[in-house]
């Protein structure tokens, strides 16, 4: 695929594609900015992004080699009379990286006995005791080879061929190791016509038997490679509130068309070691088999009188939920539902807050479906490409594969007028956005960064019920001893186009205490059949990934010694929904934008008129489009 | 919805609609549509009153009727047409025809889920449907009832499609399960449930389809009826203001029905009598009753006991039949309609005698439920109370554990009813006269009850707080009756019932109207102090009680008038002991 | 969904490099025109076009890259519902051919399993430019089950055929499949309401 030279002149260069990048290019774009939006990876999302399995086994095979050093270069010619350089350079937010499969590789009848396979090299090292080595990183230069280089397009594959070879523990990737150097291999010889060789898998996929045979065959490794791009795995871990921001900011732009959603179908907690299932809705409590009729009373009665502020919730101020719950005469019970499963909070959360997120819940509750959440169809990975969508259909520039050396400053005005890009070109620009990565060596070190801890668990059947994969399910987990963090869990089934059939995708996703594989494998092991469990009746892990996340929670819009026209885009943060995301996107933008409607509705297509010539008129918008197409 | 999209162009000016111009083409394509509207209905009529029943005029009442489906003449001429159609055409394009005109009342009802002309007109073709297919219309109604569970046309239209297809009764359960466990607050749902649960028998080897006759009564086996109760608990612990299913609740406590039949028989040898009482308010013409007197039917005349109260009626037996003290009689009486008839026997020396079923027997004031299953009672009424105590202003849930505990024990009961019904008139005071009367009924009915144990014909219901007289016809042979310090604006058409009555007490009351003492041929004494008697035409129906001599009037309006005595003494020769 | 002039909907989808006129052959088909020199479209994220197809009334919706294929940088998202891809390359570019099998790479990746894709070398009014054999296109296009046209956004040879073609295609497979044209995901901004309270109290 032919590429072309970039313009020189934007209104706003973007690096990073993660969700608030992509919503800032998106609303940009929208109103007229011309955006040029770049990633470094070639993959869109940046810390968002979902994976296929074979996606996300090269991910990980990247994150555990991206050390090589950058060669230093200097712009210095590129420079004009009163320009300073700043030097970009950018290290992996990732961290702990490890990996088991608790499945035969190739496609047996017998149960596969358990190999687990570590591929992390500094497995028990805790976030905290890793600074050193991030500091030390820094220095170093993390991106790609390719870059730079004149005809990249077979330059990745042959890159991941390399890193393959490299790398011997994981056996389980020669087989896609194989792919790639052949379909390397068609491209470079220009034989076209063997190009059917990925689609030869095809015909079979449909063909997964039925999971629901008693004898059940486990899957092995070599079908889940196989059945691959079934896989849609997300690096974060979160739910759309349903009345939340980003939803809005969907229905409000017009963005929701690019994507297709799944109402989360229920809510599950781990309690006293068995997973139930949470009543959210009137007719939940009516059917619930597990609380007494006294019990149901006594929460819609709750629920119904916490909708308003009241001076009796007020005297609670300041001290926690769960004392205002036991004040109220739940029960155990009810407790836990409300603590953990509604307000999904922990137990030291004061009162306020606790009321705040089950108002929160229960104004979510109802608008799509029977609990408050959404899931978008083919991962959460969707979300901010369709943002990028949007900025590409009002004309932003989308390059992938492709990053920013340096910023150039203005020495006069502290602002940064021009960066030069991976290719050495020099692109003038009047606001530039970088994710967090770009800006590690700047932050305060006498605040350490904090850590998500993650689990990605492909698994063999549902925690709760029947294996009718149609359900999507969150399930609230509260300390399970005590200094434990509290667990968000989300079990995935086939329906949401994000594992193939027979399978569910479980996310785990705590704050980090210590190491991911630390915070949740007892977790894990108790909850699962893991060959460390053993425990018949109990989902089975087949695949299982560990890593460390930074929490993008804390970072600054502005600061860390940068231009004042240089803004910076935190990753994904530890909270369930995306309120954090957009409200710094919202913020970011108006910074650019202060007079400009933030993600106006962009028109329908099938309202245009292309009539040429006539001028558009401009006033306010129309009201936002509900109404989407199928 | 207002103004202009606004584009950021660079290389192609674009515009959208705006939208009073898009409202412009609206309006437009409006108007040719009324234009259309208007010429075609000429057209039709014109085509109609020629008799034309032909495939173009199928079409454009199909038009026509796709803007508007409630176009009730147009569907009656599609109606002809589809009858005509059916009468020149093969079985399979009838077939054809109709299976197309299915898919376009679909479109129509998409319009307008609600039409009666479109529903109306789709049970028309589904019945005249050559290979009909059930299954199909029954998905149809599912699909309807998700988006609207009250949409009442569907729900009729269902009943036909499920009588017509033969749905077995648990199939049809199971989909009110559904229906409720997707929205409890559904009155459709529960009613068609409550339908149902008759028809389900014991034995579920045996499940009788819808059309099978239902049975009289509203008895549901013991077994299912547990389960609704726990079915109906949840949703009022759910939502305890939620009415539909508190109705339910009160459907599987009440009673069944009882059967129609004479429940009294009273002969009085003295006024040659006999006065014949129903279980139920019915009305019965005078050929229906027959009178056996000794072995010989007797042609009778039977007369109401009041005009403006006809369910029971009395009949005099010719002068002299029964009126030797020293004879014994047998008198049967039979209703031949219903095959139910009662006997009694008039014994030498005896003035009078009846014969009358039990109060008690009967479980006449008790809940179909029975004694075995007291428990299930006694564990309904447990998880009420539970529900009392935590929303103790709840108006449904006080009602509902006054009839639990009337179900399980009127009498011992008393004072925690009276204590519900106290609350009750306060949290609900819009409804306080309702809970007056009813509570009246209930205090009446234990007060049979204990005349009935203590076996004596003396009825006290006195400083009752009631307002309303009810279940006179128990009372046939009561012969005092007190009746003071109540609330009471009237004696009703049904007082005349109490055939032995000789003594009244009604002091204190509010009684300015005095109907019902209605030819009472013993009544001696009437005791009326303090209440509102205002006229003399007020105390005429005394006129016609032969024995009154005494009648105390004091602290009445009517004694203010001018000559009040000497009128009265006018009015009722017979009364010799007069208070004023 | 409000009651809508159409019996199908379908989205269809172009792909392939840039320049190969991809944007001509949508403009021809749902405009007419041919716009000489044009370049991205600036905020139409799809056009539509209302075709008859024996009786029934075909709404094709056709979706364009928005400029991200430039830089090889085509968001995953843009393939996912797709009911159709047309795969576009130019007959006087070889380059653009020799790419293909890296478009399918995306396409298998991506889009859904059921989907329609057809081959189509478009500018055949350059004959005398031709870099790429039909036989050769023909055979490749065979080797992966696709159909394939050749055809030209200026001369409209071949637009409405390609068109509709496409439409006859997914009609066949809609009706052999008819699950595929009526499932609905949930989507933000319409609902009903389901809570905790009643109708009648908040909500």
């Amino acid at each position: 695929m032919a590429a072309e030279d970039l313009p020189s002149e934007f209104d706003v260069v973007i690096l990073g594609t993660g969700l608030v990048e992509s919503v800032v290019a998106a609303a940009c774009s929208r109103v007229g900015q011309r955006v040029l939006h770049l990633d470094r990876r070639s993959y869109y999302a940046a810390n968002w992004a979902s994976f296929t399995f074979n996606g996300l086994l090269s991910w990980i095979q990247q994150q555990q080699d991206d050390t090589q050093p950058e060669e230093t270069q200097d712009w210095c010619d590129l420079l004009e009379e009163g320009e300073e350089l700043i030097q970009l350079s950018s290290q992996s937010s990732i961290r702990n990286l490890q990996v088991f499969t608790y499945t035969s590789k190739e496609d047996e009848v017998e149960e596969a006995s358990a190999d687990s396979v570590n591929t992390t090299e500094e497995e028990q090292h805790g976030p905290a005791s890793q600074d050193d080595d991030s500091n030390q990183e820094n220095l170093e230069n993390h991106e790609n080879q390719e870059e730079n280089k004149e005809n990249q397009v077979n330059h990745e594959n042959q890159e991941e061929n390399k890193e393959n070879q490299v790398n011997q523990e994981n056996q389980e990737e020669n087989q896609e190791n194989h792919e790639n150097q052949e379909v390397n291999h068609e491209s470079q010889e220009a034989t076209i016509t063997e190009g059917a060789e990925p689609e030869a898998e095809q015909p079979q996929s449909p063909a997964i038997p039925s999971q629901s045979e008693p004898s059940r065959k486990k899957i092995s490794f070599a079908q889940l490679e196989k059945e691959g791009r079934r896989f849609n795995i997300d690096l974060v871990s979160k739910l759309m509130y349903s009345r939340g921001s980003l939803v809005e900011l969907l229905i409000k732009s017009n963005v929701s068309r690019y994507a297709e959603f799944k109402k989360v179908s229920r809510i599950l907690t781990y309690r006293n070691g068995e997973v139930e299932q949470v009543p959210c809705t009137r007719a939940d409590v009516f059917a619930s088999r597990q609380l007494s009729v006294v019990e149901k009373r006594k929460l819609m009665r709750f629920l119904t009188s916490c909708i308003e502020e009241k001076d009796d919730q007020s005297a609670y101020n300041g001290r926690p939920y769960l004392e205002f719950l036991r004040d109220q005469k739940l029960g155990e019970n009810l407790q836990h539902f409300l603590l953990y499963s509604i307000a999904m909070v922990t137990e030291d959360t004061p009162t306020e807050v606790g009321l705040a997120s089950t108002r929160n819940f229960l104004r979510c509750l109802g608008r799509y479906g029977n609990t408050p959440f959404l899931f978008p169809l083919y991962g959460l990975g969707e979300i901010p490409q369709c943002f990028c969508r949007m900025c590409a259909v009002f004309g932003g520039i989308y390059c992938l594969r492709h990053s920013l050396r340096c910023l150039l400053l203005d020495t006069a005005t502290n602002r940064c007028k021009a960066v030069i890009d991976s290719r050495g070109q020099r692109i003038s620009c009047s606001h530039v956005l970088l994710e967090e990565n770009y800006v590690h060596e700047r932050k305060n070190v006498a605040t350490p960064p904090r850590f998500l801890s993650r689990a990605v668990l492909i698994t063999d059947s549902s925690l709760h019920g029947s294996d009718s994969e149609q359900e999507v399910s969150m399930v609230t987990i509260p300390p399970i001893t005590e200094g434990a963090p509290a667990v968000k869990m989300v079990e995935l089934s086939s329906s949401t186009m994000t594992c193939m059939s027979g399978t569910y995708l479980v996310h785990l996703n705590c704050s980090s205490v210590s190491s991911a594989y630390q915070d949740l494998s007892p977790l894990i092991t108790t909850m699962f059949s893991t060959p460390e469990s053993h425990d018949q009746g109990r989902p089975s892990v087949l695949w299982c990934l560990y890593f460390n996340m930074e929490d993008g929670s804390a970072m600054e819009v502005e600061g860390h010694d940068l231009p004042s026209n240089v803004y910076v885009c935190s990753g994904p943060d530890g909270e369930l929904g995306h309120e954090h995301a957009i409200t710094q996107a919202e913020l970011i933008f108006h910074k650019i934008l202060p007079e400009e409607d933030f993600c106006p509705p962009a028109p329908n297509p099938e309202d245009i008129l292309y009539d040429g010539g006539s001028a558009p008129s401009s006033g306010p918008e129309e009201e936002p489009s509900l109404q989407l197409e199928v | 919805m207002t103004k202009k999209v606004h584009l950021k162009t660079r290389k192609m000016a674009l515009q959208t609609h705006s939208t009073d111009k898009r409202e412009k083409l609206l309006k437009k394509k409006k108007e040719k549509k009324k234009e259309n509207n208007s010429t075609n209905t000429q057209y039709d009529s014109k085509k109609h009153t020629e008799g034309v029943f032909d495939d173009e005029a199928l079409q454009l009442t199909q038009q026509l009727l796709s803007s508007n489906p409630d176009f009730a003449t147009l569907w009656n001429y599609r109606r002809e047409i589809l009858m005509h159609l059916e009468t020149v055409k093969e079985v399979d394009e009838v077939q054809k025809i109709y299976e197309a005109e299915l898919l376009f009342l679909e479109s129509c009802l998409k319009v307008n889920p609600k039409s009666y002309g479109s529903w109306h007109h789709r049970s028309w073709v589904s019945a005249r449907l050559p290979r009909p297919d059930w299954a199909r219309e029954l998905s149809l109604c599912d699909r309807c009832l998700s988006l609207d569970d009250r949409n009442f046309h569907c729900w009729d239209y269902r009943r036909m499609v499920v009588k017509m297809f033969n749905v077995p009764v648990d199939q049809e359960l199971k989909f009110t399960d559904r229906l409720i466990g997707s929205n409890f607050s559904n009155y459709s749902s529960w009613h068609y449930r409550s339908t149902l649960l008759p028809l389900l028998h014991t034995t579920a080897s045996e499940l009788p389809p819808m059309q099978a006759e239902s049975p009289k009564s509203n008895r549901v086996c013991e077994e299912q009826l547990l389960k609704e109760y726990e079915l109906v608990q949840n949703a009022f612990f759910t939502d305890p203001n939620d009415q539909s299913a508190w109705f339910y609740y009160r459907w599987l406590l009440g009673r069944a029905e009882l059967e129609e039949m004479i429940s009294c028989l009273h002969v009085s040898r003295e006024e040659e009598q006999v006065a014949v009482v129903f279980s139920r308010p019915v009305n019965v013409q005078s050929g229906c009753l027959l009178l056996v007197l000794d072995g010989q039917p007797h042609a009778v005349e039977w007369k109401s006991i009041h005009p403006r109260f006809k369910h029971s009626p009395i009949c005099n037996l010719p002068p002299g039949t029964i009126s030797e003290i020293s004879n014994e009689h047998n008198l049967t009486v039979h209703w031949t309609e219903k095959h139910s008839r009662k006997d009694c026997t008039l014994f030498t020396g005896h003035a009078e005698s009846w014969c009358q079923d039990s109060a008690t027997d009967q479980e006449l004031f008790r809940s179909e439920l029975s004694v075995e299953k007291n428990s299930v009672l006694q564990s309904e009424l447990q998880s009420v109370q539970q529900l009392q105590e935590l929303e103790p202003l709840n108006k449904w849930c006080l009602l509902t554990l006054i009839l639990l505990m009337r179900a399980l024990d009127p009498l011992s009961y008393e004072k925690e009813m009276l204590a519900h019904f106290q609350t009750l008139k306060e949290v609900d005071s819009m409804r306080s006269a309702y809970y007056s009367d009813l509570c009246s009924k209930f205090m009446i009915e234990n007060t049979i009850l204990k005349m009935e144990y203590a076996e004596v014909r003396v009825f006290s219901v006195s400083d009752k707080n009631l307002s309303t007289l009810c279940h006179l016809d128990q009372l046939v042979l009561v012969t005092h009756i007190n009746l003071s310090c109540n609330q009471l604006l009237c004696l009703p058409p049904q007082f005349a019932m109490l055939r032995c009555l000789e003594v009244l007490e009604a002091d204190n009351n509010s009684i300015g109207n005095l109907e019902g003492l209605y030819h009472l041929p013993k009544l001696e004494a009437v005791i009326l102090k303090d209440n509102k008697i205002a006229t003399l035409a007020d105390l005429e129906p005394l006129t016609s009680c032969p024995r009154l001599k005494r009648l105390d009037l004091r602290g009445n309006p009517v004694t203010q008038l001018a000559n009040v005595e000497s009128e009265l003494a006018k009015l009722l020769p017979s009364v010799l002991d007069l208070l004023l | 969904m409000s009651m809508e002039d159409y019996d199908y909907l379908f989205k269809i989808v172009l792909i392939g490099n840039a320049g190969v006129g991809k944007t001509c052959l949508v403009r021809r088909f749902t405009q007419g025109l041919f716009p000489p020199g044009q370049g991205a479209t600036i905020g139409v994220d799809f056009m539509i076009k209302t075709v008859e197809i024996k009786g029934e009334k075909v709404k094709l919706q056709i979706w364009d890259t928005a400029g991200q294929e430039r830089f090889r940088s085509i968001t995953q998202s843009y393939y996912r519902s797709a009911n159709a891809l047309i795969l576009t390359y130019d007959i006087t570019c070889e380059d653009s051919f020799r790419c293909l099998p890296e478009w399918l790479r995306e396409i298998e990746q991506y889009a859904n399993n059921q989907v329609v894709t057809i081959l189509v070398g478009n500018k055949i009014d350059l004959a005398e430019k031709r870099e790429v054999l039909r036989q050769r296109a023909e055979d490749f296009a065979d080797s992966q089950s696709m159909l394939y046209l050749e055809t030209s956004a200026k001369e409209s040879d071949n637009v409405e055929k390609l068109f509709l073609d496409l439409a006859c295609e997914l009609i066949r497979e809609a009706k052999q499949n008819k699950l595929d044209n009526n499932d609905t995901a949930p989507m933000p901004g319409e609902g009903k309401t389901i809570s905790y309270l009643t109708c009648c109290s908040v909500n």
